[in-house]
């Protein structure tokens, strides 16, 4: 079975979620959001069956990107998350450099990221559970602590502070004294694997940072690609396929896409992965160097498996009305009121989760490699017949074949890597 | 005559349009939530035919492609450039305009037409009188505010 996690970066996405409990295994929370909205978000975990679970991202490295960190210094949960983990920042320090951080100063950060998620996030979770229990009819017994504790982390990027050896020393430090920490605990770590995107293209690096990685004791993985976009840079996912593939085989352990797509659902029934992890119709890759900006309102378009602007899908389903999607939320617009799915983000937002849904279910179906490929082989004809299906010269469907290249090109790309897998790695296990 | 700059040619744009009595609208946005905008948008007195016109100071491909997804709700389509750039997108692009139907207009103190568009080959009807509603509307405010 994919897991699936949904990522709550807003207020909104709770109310969402609480909608479709049959539609996700488990939620992600970053610490600064939690910090932020503490109560709201600690009776939404109290309110969820126990079958859900949710993690708690630390999210460290937000404190060691001279941009980023100085751009968030001024919000009030990173004064709370400074105090909470222990960090050694100050005027004079103002984020965290792994060169100057000592040993004794990376386990009292590990002590603090790791109290925070065993016992403040869960203490407030039990004091929810009062007021839940007290006007809604709890559903079971929700679970108060994290599915997984998450050791500190930082990018492993080579900065201009330090090389990315450093990085990688300080989250196998902290993984190794979280373990310690945890020793006699029930709880489980979920080890993130943090790689800035340029980093992929050195093989003899990527090869040292995941040896490290498969020598630690964990229970999971979690897998980031900093910048790595499933759908702009799809020819970089044969390194990320590499990784995966070494990292399962070494270790065994589950792995966690945290910013993932339909792409990371294929690994998942292939067995790369166990989980994949993203917002409501955001945050299927992330960017540590960017600052994330306003969303504005996109679709889901289930044949390319990617977002559309409102006349982006207008133009498909109007050129071929046979291809509207049939989901609930699409049912109530007919194509002459579609634009107004645009105006009303719940509808925008539940198709989307729904049709993640269905894919899920479709790929949890299929049981050999080639009917993927053919899925994909057939959304990418699809579209490129609908797109070219006025009669034009031969010219200009080129043309338009060109010109639309980049609703389809990571459909092409996916196919070529899926084809290209060694045998061992063919494999469909459900 | 003035440093180039594409907005700064709208108005000899719109000017063009509005004195062979078509309603004119900037900027326009095909829907309220769209991220793009038609740079200018020519619609008849009947308003039943839509002109979007694309401006660009160079860039032939760029243009080419925001001309393209226009064709789909467009009656016609047009690329404005000042006038030297127009003349050589006519010269080396003429087969691509030909089988495209976009015509081109070429700007300098005054616009003329260099080469007259064809209807559009990717025209959805029921697009374009959906975004006629948006342009009744539109036209009907910019009408009563003279």
């Amino acid at each position: 079975m994919i897991k699936l996690y949904y990522r709550i970066g807003l207020m909104r996405d709770k109310d969402i979620l609480k909608n479709n409990l049959d539609k996700f295994n488990g939620i992600i929370i970053d610490a600064h959001v939690f910090e932020t909205f503490k109560n709201s978000l600690s009776a939404f975990i109290a309110s969820l069956p126990p079958s859900h679970t949710f993690l708690i991202d630390p999210v460290t490295y937000r404190f060691s990107i001279p941009e980023i960190t100085l751009h968030y210094s001024k919000k009030p949960w990173f004064a709370k998350l400074l105090e909470r983990y222990n960090l050694p920042i100050s005027e004079e320090d103002p984020y965290l450099n792994p060169l100057s951080l000592s040993d004794s100063d990376i386990k009292d950060i590990t002590d603090g990221v790791i109290k925070y998620q065993k016992k403040i996030v869960p203490a407030n979770i039990q004091n929810a559970l009062g007021l839940v229990a007290f006007f809604e009819h709890p559903i079971g017994t929700p679970s108060t602590t994290p599915e997984y504790i998450i050791p500190p982390y930082l990018i492993i990027d080579d900065s201009e502070l330090a090389p990315y050896s450093e990085y990688l020393k300080f989250n196998i430090k902290a993984i190794k004294h979280a373990n310690s920490l945890l020793k006699n605990s029930p709880h489980k770590i979920l080890s993130i694997i943090p790689i800035s995107k340029p980093l992929l293209l050195d093989e003899v690096v990527i090869s040292k940072i995941i040896d490290e990685y498969t020598k630690v004791k964990t229970d999971a993985f979690g897998i980031w690609i900093s910048g790595l976009n499933e759908i702009t840079e799809a020819r970089l996912l044969t390194i990320l396929v590499a990784i995966l593939h070494k990292l399962k085989e070494s270790t065994k352990k589950p792995i966690i896409n945290l910013y993932g797509g339909f792409f990371s659902l294929i690994l998942s029934s292939l067995n790369l992965l166990d989980g994949v992890a993203h917002g409501i119709g955001y945050a299927e890759s992330r960017n540590a160097y960017e600052l994330p900006g306003p969303l504005g309102p996109r679709y889901y378009n289930p044949i390319t498996h990617n977002f559309e602007t409102i006349e982006g899908i207008l133009t498909i389903y109007m050129n071929d009305p046979s291809v509207k999607c049939k989901c609930p939320y699409c049912k109530k617009y007919d194509l002459k009121n579609f634009e107004n799915i645009a105006n009303n983000l719940n509808d925008l937002l539940n198709h989307f989760i729904y049709t993640r849904t269905a894919e899920k279910e479709k790929l949890e179906k299929i049981s050999s490699i080639n009917d993927i490929i053919s899925l994909l082989e057939n959304d990418k004809n699809k579209i490129i017949n609908i797109l070219t299906k006025r009669k034009t010269p031969p010219l200009f469907t080129a043309l338009l074949k060109k010109i639309y290249e980049p609703k389809y090109a990571h459909l092409e790309s996916w196919i070529l890597i899926l084809k290209n897998l060694p045998p061992a790695m063919k494999k469909i296990i459900h | 005559m003035k440093r180039f700059k594409e907005p700064n040619l709208y108005p000899l744009i719109s000017k063009y349009f509005q004195n062979k009595d078509f309603y004119t609208l900037t900027n326009f946005r095909p829907f309220e939530k769209s991220y793009s905008r038609v740079d200018i948008l020519a619609v008849d007195k009947t308003l039943s035919k839509i002109i979007s016109v694309e401006v660009k100071l160079n860039n032939f491909s760029k243009a080419l492609k925001q001309a393209i997804a226009r064709s789909f709700f467009s009656d016609y389509v047009y690329l404005a450039f000042p006038s030297k750039y127009a003349k050589t997108v006519l010269n080396k692009y003429s087969q691509i305009l030909n089988c495209t139907n976009i015509g081109i207009l070429s700007i300098n103190k005054y616009v003329s037409e260099l080469k007259p568009p064809g209807p559009s080959p990717l025209l959805i009807p029921d697009l374009k009188n959906l975004i006629l509603t948006t342009i009744k509307r539109k036209v009907s405010i910019t009408d009563k505010c003279g």
